[in-house]
C-alpha cells in the first residue's frame, strides 16, 4: 500500500517539479551562456551594458533559486492541506491505507522533490563556477580541492570531507524536518471551525519562531558548557560536537512534528 | 434492520451506544443503536441537522465517536472496514486536475473490488469522455463520476450521501436505475436523502433520524401498510415543522 500512496503522490506532484527543474535549467543555461559569450572578464573596463547584465543575472538568479525553495514549501503545504483535509480529504482518508502510511508516503515524496531541487542547485552552481573560470581564463582547481577536502592538517583534526557530509545529513534531517512541520501545522490548523487556512499559517510562524529560539538557546548552552569545561577554542572537536547536537535536536523537533501530524490525522480529524 | 440494542453476529452493520459531541457545538449523535443486515436498501432519513452525516462519517472513519462502538463486518472502521465500503460523500472531492480515465486508473490501484469495465459501461451510458479532465465538467457530472466510481465496486457495504441531491430530475432516475442495477444481492445500501419522493420506489426500509437520535426504523412496506402512507408524506407527518 505504501507503494502505491508513493506511486500517486508522485504523479500528482511531479509536474510541478518538472517545472521548478525547467525554470533551474534555464536561469543556468543563461548564466553559462552569458558568461561563456562574455567580453574579456580580465579588461579593465567592461562593457557597462555586461555589468548590468551580470547584476541584473546576479540578482535573478538568488531570487529565483530562493523562490523555488519556498515556492516549493508552499506547494507542499498546500498539497497536504488539500488532499488531507480539504474536500479531497474524502478521497484519501477512505483508502485501505492507515494514516502512518498516507503521512509516511507525503513525506518521502516532498523530500525526495526538495533533495532533487538542492541537487539541481549545486549542478547549477558548479556549472556557473566552470564557466565563470573559464571566461576568466582559469580551471577549477579540482586536485587542490580534494587534497583540501580530505587532509585532516587543513582544519587541524577532522578532514573537511566528514564536516561536508555531516552537514548533509544535518541538511536532510533539516528538510525532512522542514516538511513535518508544515505538516503539523495544517494538522493543528484544521482543528480550527473557521479560518483553518490561515491558523496553520499562524501555528507555523509560531512553530518555526519556537524552533529557532530553543536551538538557539541549546547552542548557547553547548558552547557555555565547553567553555567552563575546557576554556573557549575553536578546536574541530568542538565545533563538531555541537554540529551534531543541533542535528539530534532537529532531528527530535522532526519527530515531535510527525507525531502531531499522526495523533491529529488518526484521533481528531474533522474534515469540512 | 434492528433500531434496538439486540445484536446479531449476520449483521452487517452493529452500532451500539454511538454519541458524537462536537467540542464547542450540540451532541450531533446521542447514544444510538442500530443494526443493519444484508441484501437491503436503507434510506437513512431525517431533517438537516438530524446527524446523518455526522454518523455517515464515523462508519467511514472520517470521524471518532464520543462514545460507543461501530462494526461492519465484525471491525471497527480501520483499513479492513474501508476495503469493504464504498462511501459516496456529499461533496465533490475528486482531485479535479486529474481526468476521467486517471481517476479510474486510481480506483483500480487501491480498491481490489473495483470493476473497470463497469466504470466504462456507465460512463459510456452518459456520455461522459475518458479524457475529460475533471475540473472542465460541470459540478452535475462530476457527481456523476463519483457516483459511477463508488458504484464500480463490488463492495459489502455502498453508503451514498445524498447521491442525487446535485443532478437534474432527468439523470436521477438514471442515477436510481445505476444504483439498484450495480450492487449484488449480498450488499447493503445505506442512503441519505432529502428527496424521499424520488428514492422511495427503491428504498426497501427507512431510518429516520432527528436530533442524533432513532426516531424509527422500519421497513417501507411496514410504514405504508400500518400508516397508510406514502413514506415521504410519513416523514412531512413525522417532520412537521
Amino acid at each position: 500500500m505504501l507503494g502505491k500512496l508513493i506511486k500517486h503522490e508522485w504523479k500528482a506532484i511531479w509536474k510541478f517539479l518538472l517545472a521548478m527543474i525547467i525554470f533551474n535549467l534555464a536561469i543556468t543555461l543563461v548564466g553559462v551562456l552569458g558568461l561563456l559569450f562574455s567580453p574579456d572578464m580580465t579588461a579593465s573596463d567592461p562593457p557597462p551594458i555586461y555589468i548590468i547584465f551580470i547584476i541584473a543575472y546576479v540578482s535573478t538568479y538568488f531570487l529565483g533559486m530562493a523562490a523555488v525553495f519556498f515556492g516549493s514549501l508552499i506547494y507542499l503545504g498546500s498539497r497536504f492541506y488539500r488532499s488531507m483535509y480539504g474536500a479531497e480529504g474524502y478521497l484519501t482518508h477512505t483508502l485501505p491505507a492507515t494514516p502512518l502510511q498516507l503521512i509516511t508516503a507525503k513525506t518521502i515524496v516532498a523530500t525526495l522533490m526538495l533533495i532533487i531541487n538542492g541537487l539541481l542547485l549545486c549542478l547549477s552552481g558548479c556549472a556557473l563556477a566552470v564557466s565563470l573560470a573559464a571566461s576568466l581564463g582559469e580551471t577549477i582547481p579540482w586536485n587542490a580541492m580534494m587534497v583540501a577536502l580530505t587532509d585532516p592538517s587543513f582544519t587541524g583534526g577532522t578532514p573537511i570531507i566528514v564536516y561536508i557530509i555531516l552537514y548533509l545529513v544535518m541538511l536532510l534531517i533539516g528538510l525532512i524536518t522542514s516538511i513535518l512541520m508544515i505538516y503539523a501545522s495544517a494538522s493543528l490548523g484544521q482543528l480550527f471551525n473557521k479560518h483553518r487556512v490561515l491558523g496553520s499559517v499562524g501555528i507555523y510562524f509560531g512553530l518555526s519562531m519556537a524552533m529557532q529560539i530553543t536551538m538557539t538557546v541549546l547552542m548557547i548552552a553547548s558552547v557555555s558548557i565547553m567553555v567552563n569545561l575546557d576554556g573557549y577554542n575553536q578546536s574541530s572537536d568542538n565545533f563538531l560536537s555541537t554540529f551534531i547536537q543541533s542535528t539530534i535536536a532537529t532531528a527530535l523537533y522532526g519527530f515531535v512534528f510527525f507525531i502531531i501530524t499522526y495523533a491529529i490525522t488518526k484521533k481528531k480529524l474533522n474534515l469540512e | 434492520m434492528s433500531g434496538g440494542a439486540e445484536m446479531n453476529n449476520n449483521y452487517l452493520v452493529e452500532i451500539q451506544n454511538l454519541t458524537k459531541k462536537y467540542a464547542d457545538g450540540p451532541v450531533a449523535i446521542n447514544n444510538i443503536s442500530l443494526a443493519i443486515g444484508r441484501g437491503r436498501i436503507i434510506g437513512l432519513l431525517g431533517p438537516n441537522g438530524s446527524g446523518k452525516t455526522t454518523l455517515i462519517k464515523m462508519m467511514n472513519g472520517l470521524l471518532n465517536p464520543t462514545n460507543g462502538t461501530i462494526a461492519i463486518n465484525g471491525a471497527a472502521p480501520g483499513v479492513a472496514t474501508k476495503k469493504r465500503v464504498s462511501y459516496l460523500p456529499d461533496k465533490t472531492y475528486l482531485p479535479t486536475n486529474l481526468n476521467v480515465s486517471q481517476i479510474i486508473d486510481y480506483y483500480a490501484d487501491f480498491y481490489e473490488d473495483f470493476k473497470k469495465e463497469r466504470a466504462y459501461t456507465m460512463l459510456q451510458s452518459l456520455n461522459i469522455s475518458l479524457d475529460s479532465r475533471l475540473k472542465t465538467l460541470s459540478k452535475g457530472t462530476q457527481e456523476k463520476v463519483q457516483l459511477i466510481l463508488v458504484m464500480s465496486r463490488d463492495a459489502d457495504l455502498f453508503i451514498l450521501d445524498e447521491p442525487i441531491a446535485g443532478v437534474d430530475p432527468a439523470a436521477r432516475d438514471y442515477i436510481l436505475k445505476t444504483i439498484i442495477t450495480n450492487y449484488n444481492e449480498n450488499a447493503t445500501i445505506l442512503l441519505s436523502t432529502h428527496l424521499i419522493t424520488d428514492i422511495e420506489n427503491i428504498l426497501d426500509e427507512v431510518i429516520f433520524l432527528r436530533h442524533g437520535q432513532v426516531l424509527l426504523t422500519a421497513t417501507v412496506e411496514d410504514i405504508r401498510a400500518k400508516k397508510g402512507k406514502s413514506v415521504d408524506a410519513y416523514f412531512r407527518e413525522v417532520f412537521a415543522c
